[in-house]
């Protein structure tokens, strides 16, 4: 909960003004003072104001009577507050209820000007209570009299919040609200307040509200991480399958070991290092082009079973080695052989025993 | 405009030590409004809001899978709610809550210090078709 404490402009004004508006007409009838279109002087710059004042003479003619302004500029309440209470105050320096019985009320009031009051002002007053009347008998001097403004008073206090943000009541007489003559000779009834022109005490509008919520949207973007660095390795993997394309190791040492199972397809696997390795595969099976092996060690080790299709390995090193392998298949040809000679010698180590050796030196 | 996530350096290491887990439910939200530096590692590294006012800040994962061999984490969209304020923040991390030492993976730099009154949320949009990211 929050709150927003205004008071009217002191002089010179620069949004809002408070000031009273006399009437003083010898000898008037009720129906004279009350209905006149214009007063005979305002007091928009004095420290203190009679802010609602009835006087009667000898005759119970009604020569005085006096109404007062009060503007306050509510612009800074926040966007989208929700109103909750609203309360206007008047600092009394002087009560007296000669007529008795009577009560002050808070109205609407229509100024020509924001900025200063008239005598033209003196009409410029509603009849809608924005909150209960204040008897004469509970107003006091020196101190806040404080009146709570009803639905109408901050249904009213919200349509200048969505207008100009200016909000402009007045102060009457209950009976004059009600164009009632409260009869009786030689009588005042009378209420003093300070003026914003005092510069304290002033009069004052709180708005108590509840600030607008806010809420944020963050739209987020997906991040991306590729796996590239001096040592990439896939290690222990049960069964790696892989379609094109999928893995690119680059790095010093790169290695996949230990795959019980390596399934790639065309293109999958292509691997430049130093040292590349792939090791103790139990099953190894490759189709066309699925190894690209670059470096100055390729070696392809401890394969129980190697099962190549056309044109599956590319190597191209200073030295490659098979060894250690059961067979080694053909697919082109579908029979088992030693691995072919090439340019280069080769040494083929046993035959018929559990494991083949070949060493193939290729010309740099 | 869309904010880019920003990847904690130590992230990769710890995915890769199986010190994270991507899948988990324990996936959330951190707020702090200290920019980030390179070392952080762990949620301790943050000096993290205040959260008495703050709704649940622990993230859904929709999808935690690989497709082709490119993993993809896809998290639910979450509102955070203020019952009272919460903040200033301008940093949004997200960590594994049941990792230990709670290990930052991501960041997202809001640009501007946010602070929430009663009332107000904050929501994440996560980008349910590509993910909050990707590991290929």
């Amino acid at each position: 909960m929050a709150t927003l404490n205004v008071n009217p402009d002191a002089h010179p004004e620069s949004t809002t003004v408070d000031g009273a508006i006399h009437n003083d007409t010898a000898a008037a009838t009720w129906a004279t003072i009350h209905d006149a279109s214009e007063g005979q002087y305002v007091s928009p710059s004095e420290t203190t104001l009679y802010a609602a004042r009835l006087e009667s003479d000898a005759d119970t003619k009604y020569p005085t009577m006096v109404r007062s302004i009060f503007l306050f500029d509510v612009s800074a309440l926040p966007a989208g507050a929700t109103i909750t209470g609203v309360t206007v105050g008047f600092y009394g320096t002087a009560v007296s209820d000669g007529f008795g019985s009577q009560s002050l009320s808070l109205v609407g009031s229509t100024p020509a000007s924001d900025t200063n009051v008239v005598v033209g002002d003196y009409d410029q007053f509603g009849t809608t209570k924005y909150a209960s009347d204040i008897a004469f008998t509970s107003l006091a001097t020196s101190q806040y009299n404080i009146f709570t403004m009803n639905a109408a008073g901050i249904s009213y206090v919200e349509t200048a919040v969505a207008a100009d943000g200016i909000v402009k009541l007045g102060l009457r007489l209950a009976c004059d609200v009600a164009n009632s003559a409260p009869g009786g000779a030689s009588k005042v009834t009378n209420f003093q307040c300070y003026a914003s022109d005092n510069g304290s005490n002033e009069p004052y509008l709180e708005i108590t509200y509840t600030p607008a919520t806010v809420d944020y949207t963050m739209e987020v973007t997906k991040g991306e991480y590729t796996l590239t660095g001096v040592n990439t390795e896939q290690t222990k993997a049960l069964n790696i399958i892989v379609s094109v394309g999928q893995y690119t190791l680059t790095g010093i040492n790169v290695g996949l070991s230990r795959g019980y199972e390596i399934i790639t397809e065309a293109t999958a696997y292509v691997l430049t290092g130093v040292n590349i390795e792939m090791t103790k595969a139990l099953n190894l099976i490759t189709e066309a082009t699925a190894y690209t092996l670059t470096g100055i060690d390729v070696v392809l080790t401890k394969g129980w079973q190697m099962v190549v299709s056309t044109g599956s390995y590319i190597l191209t090193t200073f030295s490659s080695l098979f060894s250690g392998f059961w067979q080694y298949k053909d697919e082109h040809t579908s029979t088992y052989t030693q691995p072919s000679k090439n340019t280069a010698s080769y040494t083929e180590k046993t035959k018929n025993t559990s494991s083949w050796s070949f060493k193939n030196k290729i010309n740099a | 405009m869309a904010v880019a996530l920003t990847k904690i350096d130590s992230f990769v290491e710890n995915l890769a030590e199986k010190k994270i887990d991507l899948s988990g439910a324990a996936l959330t939200v951190a707020l702090t409004n200290t920019a980030h530096t390179a070392t952080w590692d762990e949620l301790a590294d943050l000096t993290q809001v205040n959260y008495d006012n703050c709704s649940s800040r622990v993230l859904t994962v929709s999808t935690s899978a690989q497709t082709s061999g490119t993993y993809k984490l896809v998290l639910a969209d979450l509102t955070l709610t203020a019952t009272g304020a919460v903040g200033p923040f301008r940093y949004i991390y997200i960590y594994d809550d049941d990792s230990t030492g709670d290990k930052l993976i991501a960041y997202y730099d809001y640009g501007s210090a946010v602070t929430l009154a009663s009332g107000d949320t904050f929501k994440i949009d996560f980008d349910a078709s590509n993910g909050a990211l990707t590991i290929a």
